[in-house]
């Protein structure tokens, strides 16, 4: 910051003649300023609002698509893994006439069981949706529900009643969480890019070059031999649950259960873990709620987990990077092409 | 009442609205003296008898020095200021001590514990009085005949909890006649409360969560965990107090009063003796006028005098064994430096410096241990984490690195803002950006209310 001589006859000189006319610019445009962003924030309110939460703001993206014909919802095991412009263009080339699709990975990082319950019941009244793809998995099933809302306790002191009254009456103040610094990466994707992106792009150098319209490179020495699921059929015998298993297995089928009241195919899929990836329920103890939640919702599950994969396809044990989002979205592509399949 | 609460806000609105509308210097003085009792009041009502008390005493006996300068009126005045203070903050420290010295003996006595509490800001303003109650005994100032000057002197809240520790001679002569409204001082103020606030809220307060968290178990760091927590007290103790003094500053350029800055970029001391001009610079000035010189200052017995003073200062910042140490352990390093040989030339090249400043904010980070530590077993952990094997490493978070690096960087640009004219003659545009990144830090991180380090002092 370069600092102006306070000692040279012209420092002087300005700070004598108009101190009064400086302290009022120095107010006015501070106070136009605020009053600016002011604006921008009541203009832009909902939106403030997602900003405060990976969920909502992934709800938000996805709201400003006004088609989405395949929705992805999971983890961040999903959102690292899941391109849904490499999905549906490998649909689109795959299908005799399928028509633009369009897909979106509504998934996130630290996704629970009551978030994926409440983003369903959301999205579950979108026009034009076809195919819904939940991600099964121990953090999906076992994550503790992040907090949505705060908890407002009734004021009990004078500075609980400013803070309710400045907060009422100022955008700035109310969204204010939009702001922290956790958070202030997502304003760019939900004001600016976000009816470019498909959900997967969290890095800020991907939400540019979407917006640009640079599309991903499909996957290259893609081996679909490799990349066949193990299957739980929805006609599979009934499993025993234990009382928590049981519970999720029953939210699980609900959720696919308003999803297919309105003609949208629904699918589970596990997805991809390195094969070093220990301890890793999905390929043991919780194959039974796998099963059991492909017979109560009538839906097929699609295990990818138990699959053996090259481990330069992931970035890190449980998650897969560039080169294995190609490759698993093609993957998934294929397998969904019949669920598209008008016969 | 806290600086970083909207219920402050209102109330500074109301009292510089006012304050300015109304022509009469004695109305305007009235006004103040109000807003004082209420902002000292706020936290605890019953405290506003001991500050009017004091009030009322000093003025007295201040007057009474204005016929016949006295020794005895002097000694009566300080030994009664130093007995409320003793009685409110070490009472309770001296029964504990007293009692573990019983039980040592095996007397089977005990000696109760005084149920006091600790009226916010006693230290400071006795500090102030006392300092009051000399220079009137010295004819360095007259004494104040207008009860209610002397009274928005000892209660003005911009300074009245946390400091600065204002001097009669600097402060009275601005309460005398009405002031006219100063553009530059207040534009100059508006800009030290956005960035105090910044400071308290967006810095000490982000980086107390980590601090507290290393203090909470020291035994459970490793040793790269206690490090950080360390430099995370230390940026934390440095920004809230900073931050408050700030405030405290610009506060009182909002009312046309000019305060003097508190600290200046201590952490980039070369000496120990350098750091204490730079941090809480008016607390220093006051230990060395009214207890190292009157001990004999430079003339005989330094090095005991100086060993004293630092111990008293340790004391005065809490009433517990580890602030004793945290003193009596800055005394004997002033000491040693005064001892050590004069350096060379080479001393003073630029990396020679750079080295001389990690060294010596490391040092003070090991002091502040036992200022943070609440026992002087926890100081042992803490110690023992940072200093003994087996050295083990975590990686720290990266929000707390970045802190810290941020802010270790910008102190020094932000600490010329506050300088003179500095802000003012910035172009309008920078001054837009500054005072909206205090905004920013403000409105993001605000909500945690949490006191002010130095009210405890």
């Amino acid at each position: 910051m370069k600092l102006r001589s306070t000692t040279g006859a012209g420092a002087v000189a300005r700070s004598a003649t108009a101190p009064g006319r400086r302290l009022v610019l120095f107010l006015a445009g501070l106070l136009a300023l605020l009053a600016a962003l002011e604006g921008l924030v009541r203009w832009n309110a909902p939106l403030f609002a997602a900003a405060s939460h990976r969920a909502l703001a992934k709800a938000a993206m996805l709201e400003q698509h006004p088609r989405v014909d395949i929705l992805f919802l999971g983890t961040s095991r999903t959102q690292d893994g899941v391109s849904p412009d490499l999905v549906t263009r490998t649909l689109e080339e795959a299908a005799s006439k399928p028509g633009k699709l369009v897909g979106f990975n509504a998934a996130f990082p630290g996704s629970s069981l009551d978030a994926l319950a409440s983003l369903a019941r959301r999205f579950a009244g979108r026009p034009g949706l076809r195919v819904l793809a939940i991600e099964l998995s121990q953090p999906q099933l076992g994550n503790e529900p992040a907090p949505w809302e705060i908890s407002e306790q009734p004021p009990a002191t004078l500075e609980d009643r400013l803070e309710r009254g400045l907060s009422a009456k100022v955008c700035l103040v109310r969204y204010r969480s939009a702001f922290l610094p956790d958070n202030l990466g997502r304003l760019p994707a939900l004001l600016v890019f976000g009816p470019s992106l498909s959900g997967w792009e969290t890095l800020g150098s991907d939400q540019v070059a979407s917006w640009l319209g640079h599309k991903e490179a499909p996957a290259t020495g893609f081996d679909p031999a490799r990349w066949q699921p193990a299957l739980f059929k929805p006609g599979a015998p009934a499993q025993t649950l234990e009382t928590e298993a049981d519970k999720q297995a029953t939210r699980l089928a609900e959720i696919a259960g308003y999803y297919r009241a309105k003609g949208v195919r629904v699918v589970f899929f596990i997805p991809p873990l390195m094969r070093a990836f220990a301890p890793a329920p999905e390929r043991n103890t919780l194959k039974p709620l796998f099963a059991e939640v492909a017979r109560r919702s009538g839906c097929e599950v699609w295990d990818y987990a138990s699959l053996d994969l090259p481990a330069g396809l992931f970035h890190d044990p449980s998650h897969l990077g560039r080169e294995g989002r190609a490759h698993f979205s093609r993957a998934l592509a294929m397998q969904m092409a019949g669920l598209l399949d008008p016969k | 009442m806290l600086f970083n609460t909207l219920t402050f806000f209102a109330l500074l609105a109301l009292t510089l609205a006012l304050y300015w509308l109304v022509p009469r210097q004695r109305a305007r003085l009235s006004f103040l003296f109000v807003a004082s009792l209420i902002f000292y009041g706020y936290h605890y009502w019953p405290s506003v008898f001991l500050l009017l008390g004091t009030i009322g005493f000093n003025y007295t006996v201040g007057r009474a020095q204005a016929n016949r300068r006295s020794l005895g009126l002097l000694v009566t005045a300080i030994v009664a200021n130093l007995s409320l203070l003793f009685w409110f903050k070490y009472s309770s420290f001296i029964a504990d001590n007293v009692n573990w010295a019983l039980s040592l003996i095996g007397t089977g006595l005990a000696v109760p514990r005084p149920p006091v509490f600790l009226p916010l800001g006693i230290s400071f303003f006795t500090f102030q009085v006392i300092a009051y109650q000399v220079d009137v005994y010295r004819a360095v100032v007259a004494p104040e005949p207008s009860l209610l000057r002397f009274a928005v002197f000892k209660s003005f809240f911009a300074q009245l909890i946390a400091g600065p520790i204002v001097r009669a001679k600097d402060f009275l002569p601005q309460l005398q006649d009405r002031l006219r409204f100063n553009p530059a001082l207040f534009h100059k103020g508006c800009w030290l409360i956005l960035a105090g606030l910044g400071l308290k809220i967006g810095a000490a307060d982000v980086l107390a969560q980590f601090a507290n968290e290393a203090f909470k178990n020291p035994a459970a760091l490793t040793t790269a965990g206690a490090w950080t927590g360390l430099y995370a007290y230390a940026f934390q103790l440095y920004a809230d107090f900073w931050g408050y003094s700030t405030m405290a500053v610009g506060l009182a350029a909002l009312f046309g009063f000019i305060l003097p800055l508190n600290f200046d970029t201590p952490y980039g001391a070369l000496s120990l003796q350098e750091f204490w001009r730079r941090w809480h610079i008016t607390l220093s000035v006051w230990f060395r006028d009214y207890l190292y010189i009157p001990l004999g200052g430079n003339r005989r017995r330094r090095d005991l005098n100086l060993l004293l003073t630092m111990t008293v200062a340790g004391l005065w910042h809490g009433a517990g064994w580890p602030f004793v140490i945290w003193g009596f352990g800055h005394g004997l390093w002033l000491t040693a430096e005064r001892h050590a040989p004069t350096l060379g030339a080479w001393a003073n090249g630029p990396v020679a410096r750079f080295l001389r400043r990690v060294l010596m904010f490391h040092g003070v980070c090991l002091l502040w241990v036992f200022f943070r530590a609440p026992s002087l077993r926890v100081a042992a952990d803490y110690f023992a984490r940072l200093l003994a094997p087996p050295f083990t490493w975590s990686k720290p978070p990266h929000v707390l690195t970045n802190w810290l690096i941020a802010f270790a960087l910008l102190q020094w640009p932000l600490a010329a803002t506050f300088k003179e004219d500095r802000f003012r003659s910035l172009p309008l545009t920078a001054q837009w950006a500054l005072a909206l990144a205090a905004i920013y830090l403000v409105l993001v991180f605000a909500g945690a209310h949490v006191d002010f380090i130095y009210f405890n002092f």
